[in-house]
């Protein structure tokens, strides 16, 4: 008997592993119910859409694009630095001025088009009093004066790049161009963000007490062809950046050693970024429009069906809209369309989450339907009826160029918004 | 055959054993599942004791361990319990492959005793349907003019449960009549899940508790013709089945009667031979449901409940994809062993099935394992 109880005590473990899944073949061996899908486009699912601008500046934008594109568009940057002493007191109290070697300014290139040729970027003189007031046409005449500097980035670019120990100590393990102007380009990702580095003299950079040693400089960009470049702003932390070069003498009456020279280096931010371009603001219509600067948004509110929040499961929502026009301008321009859902539904300052968001690229000079994948929110909004159903479309960077795109909206009957939805309906459970 | 050295520590040790066994989740009290029961209301259970199996089911009607018959519970002189378990390898032939799958049921327990010396009560359970299964399936279709791969998996865990409340009794010396009322419950999970190839989709995946319920009435028969020679007969009667979730109503289908007769032959002290043969009529119960005829033969050679057992069976399945139903023949054999004075017994037997239909074939080997015990 006890022989017996150890042969139990073996197998009972080992027999209690289940396998119960089995290919099955289809119908003949399979349950009745099967698991359904279905395919529908919604076009009268987006209602009470409306658009709204004024979220974001050009001067609060995460960048400032330049482009030239004839008759499309020109853009231009501007930056303003800020202060910097002119002179300095020593014992006597008597004003001992600065005078400037030289100064080197920074510019960070977040964006152009690779494929352009002999890209340039033309530095201007502009005034320092330049805020969020200038338009294009009120800085026209500075920069259609003398360029200041110009940077041919694809020149540069050209040339061996520069990896070696002197270079290691001023930009660590990056590679760098120069030329014999003394622009440098370096960069830490391959190229995709490039570190411009120009030397300006006396002239190019003065001093001027006047101006309490601000500079004031915008930026035009020209290439053979596709000519855009996003620059780097405060609210990116990529701003422009000049560094002073400066000395002054100390007189006798203070220091033992006659007129000695004390030279010394001061770095000054941009205080003031913004850029303008040359196309004018079109008041909001019965179309949607997302993008431009200010930054125009557009609130879609989605009237899901009952039978849809409760007896079906998406696995795939696509929101279509269809653009009124191709958005032109230069291809590197494209931009991202963020869908945020909206947490509670007050128009337009309704309260976004950045969580179940959609995403899609805009490619410009294109005139195809957007389509913006949503399956997470949608699924969402199934699953629990306590959920706002709107959906609120941006433009990612927001105000950061001259692109806009107009879609139609639901007072377009034919062009209007839609969901295209692919569900799973309730598997019928206990029916043999 | 000796039983004297058995001692307390082996049964306690066996109980033990049989009992952390015994304590699973009620839907898998359940017999060997059947792919031909996936379309169908499931498989029904076998409702013999180890004993009972182990010869072909031939002893079922005589067997008060078996929940075919009531009016055998006759038999029981002491209150006692018995248990079965089921441990199954099933290969599954379909489409030109095979699956090995793997099982362990617990499809019977029935405990009695006697009220008086004329009256014996008892009440048990055994599996009336097992809805065990799982079925993968593998496709193409045609997404926003697209083709997409898709797996579909259903899952179903669970067993219709036969509980049942009986009586017998002895009207004279050669006749016994037993009554049962049966009251049919259990539920299974369901899990309905399907995904995508493409990962622009999310898989999906349903689940449901599907709950069922239902009752019948049995009665029966055993006859002794002679001290050797017995007969028994038997009918039962089943409402519908009920299935819900959540109380809500989903499907009600009609369960089969059902009806048998028996005969056991003792050849001497040390052999004894029985057969039997039951129909059910299942064309109510589903649109791919059949008549199902069913006989088994077996033999216990040395003493009753001790001995060595062999059997044959063989009948159709309820359920299967042509106009005729599927097909089991099976061969059985097992021991049995007394301990503690007689006052346990446990069972062993191998069973090996063969069903047969149209598209699909099954191969089962079972380990059956049984245990009496009387307080």
């Amino acid at each position: 008997m006890r022989y017996f109880a150890f042969l139990l005590l073996l197998v009972g473990p080992v027999a209690c592993t289940e396998v119960t899944s089995a290919p099955g073949d289809c119908p003949t061996f399979c349950p009745s119910g099967t698991i359904e899908s279905k395919d529908s486009i919604f076009t009268d699912i987006i209602v009470r859409d409306s658009s709204y601008r004024g979220y974001v500046q050009g001067y609060q934008a995460e960048a400032m694009t330049a482009a030239d594109i004839p008759g499309v568009i020109d853009s231009r940057a501007f930056f303003v630095t800020n202060k910097i002493s002119t002179d300095t007191t020593l014992a006597d109290s008597t004003p001992i001025p600065y005078f400037t070697d030289s100064a080197r300014l920074r510019l960070i290139v977040m964006r152009r088009d690779t494929q352009a040729t002999n890209l340039r970027l033309k530095l201007y003189s502009i005034p320092v009093t330049s805020d969020s007031t200038s338009t294009f046409a009120s800085l026209q005449p500075y920069f259609a004066g003398p360029v200041v500097d110009s940077f041919n980035i694809s020149a540069i670019l050209a040339l061996p790049a520069i990896h070696d120990t002197a270079g290691q100590r001023l930009y660590g393990d990056s590679v760098f161009w120069t030329d014999s102007a003394g622009h440098v380009i370096w960069t830490a990702d391959s190229g995709k963000t490039l570190n411009l580095l120009w030397h300006l003299d006396s002239l190019q950079a003065p001093l001027v007490p006047a101006d309490s040693g601000q500079l004031g400089f915008g930026l035009r960009v020209a290439a053979d062809s596709l000519a855009t470049a996003a620059l780097g702003t405060l609210e990116s932390g990529g701003n422009a950046l000049v560094t002073w070069y400066f000395h002054f003498t100390k007189p006798d009456t203070v220091t033992s050693t006659p007129d000695s020279v004390i030279r010394q280096v001061a770095p000054r931010a941009a205080r003031f970024d913004s850029f303008v371009f040359d196309r004018t603001l079109q008041p909001l219509d019965s179309n949607l429009t997302v993008g431009g600067v200010p930054s125009a948004r557009s609130l879609l509110r989605v009237d899901l069906p009952r039978w849809m929040r409760d007896s079906i499961d998406v696995v795939r929502a696509t929101l279509i809209l269809v653009p009124v026009a191709p958005v032109t301008g230069a291809p590197a321009d494209s931009f991202e369309l963020r869908g945020l859902p909206v947490l509670t539904d007050v128009g337009a300052k309704s309260p976004l989450t950045g969580i179940l968001t959609g995403k899609t690229a805009i490619r410009l000079n294109s005139a195809d339907t957007v389509r913006m994948e949503l399956t997470d929110l949608v699924r969402n909004w199934a699953l629990d009826s306590t959920q706002t159903r709107s959906l609120m479309l941006g433009q990612v960077p927001e105000a950061a160029s001259y692109t806009e795109i107009h879609f139609y909206s639901s007072r377009s009957p034919a062009f209007r918004p839609a969901l295209h939805i692919t569900y799973v309906k309730r598997y019928p459970f206990g029916i043999p | 055959m000796t039983t004297g050295r058995s001692d307390g520590r082996t049964a306690v040790a066996v109980v033990i054993l049989v009992s952390v066994l015994a304590a699973r989740p009620s839907g898998r009290l359940a017999a060997q599942d059947s792919q031909f029961g996936i379309r169908g209301l499931g498989t029904p259970g076998k409702v013999e004791s180890v004993r009972a199996r182990s010869a072909g089911g031939a002893f079922a009607p005589f067997d008060p361990f078996s929940s075919l018959t009531d009016a055998s519970l006759i038999d029981v002189r002491r209150l006692t319990g018995s248990i079965t378990g089921a441990m199954s390898r099933r290969t599954v032939q379909a489409n030109g492959s095979e699956s090995p799958l793997r099982g362990t049921r617990f499809p019977v327990f029935v405990v009695a005793g006697p009220l008086n010396r004329r009256i014996v009560i008892g009440a048990g359970f055994s599996t009336y349907l097992d809805r065990t299964f799982g079925i993968g399936v593998q496709d193409t279709i045609d997404i926003r003019g697209t083709p997409v791969p898709i797996t579909d998996q259903v899952t179903s865990d669970g067993a219709v449960t036969d509980l049942r409340f009986s009586v017998a009794g002895r009207v004279n010396r050669w006749i016994a009549l037993g009554g049962g009322f049966h009251v049919l419950t259990g539920s299974t999970r369901v899990v309905a899940t399907r995904t995508f190839g493409d990962t622009s989709y999310r898989n999906t995946t349903a689940r449901a508790q599907v709950a069922y319920g239902g009752k019948a009435a049995s009665v029966s028969a055993i006859i002794d013709l002679t001290s050797a020679l017995r007969l028994s007969g038997w009918f039962r009667a089943d409402s519908k089945l009920d299935a819900d979730i959540l109380g809500k109503p989903v499907a009600s289908n009609d369960l089969p009667n059902s009806y048998g007769a028996g005969v056991q032959w003792r050849l001497g002290g040390q052999l004894t031979v029985a057969g039997t043969a039951a129909w059910r009529d299942w064309t109510a119960s589903a649109a791919n449901g059949h008549n199902t005829f069913n006989w088994s033969f077996g033999t216990e050679i040395g003493q009753p409940g001790s001995g060595l057992r062999l059997g044959a069976r063989g009948g159709q399945m309820p359920f299967g994809a042509d106009a005729q139903p599927p097909t089991e023949v099976g061969l059985s054999a097992g021991l049995g062993k007394q301990f503690s004075a007689g006052r346990g017994r446990i069972d062993f037997g191998i069973e090996h099935l063969d069903r047969k239909g149209t598209g699909l074939n099954e191969r089962i080997w079972t380990f059956l394992l049984g245990l009496t015990v009387r307080p």
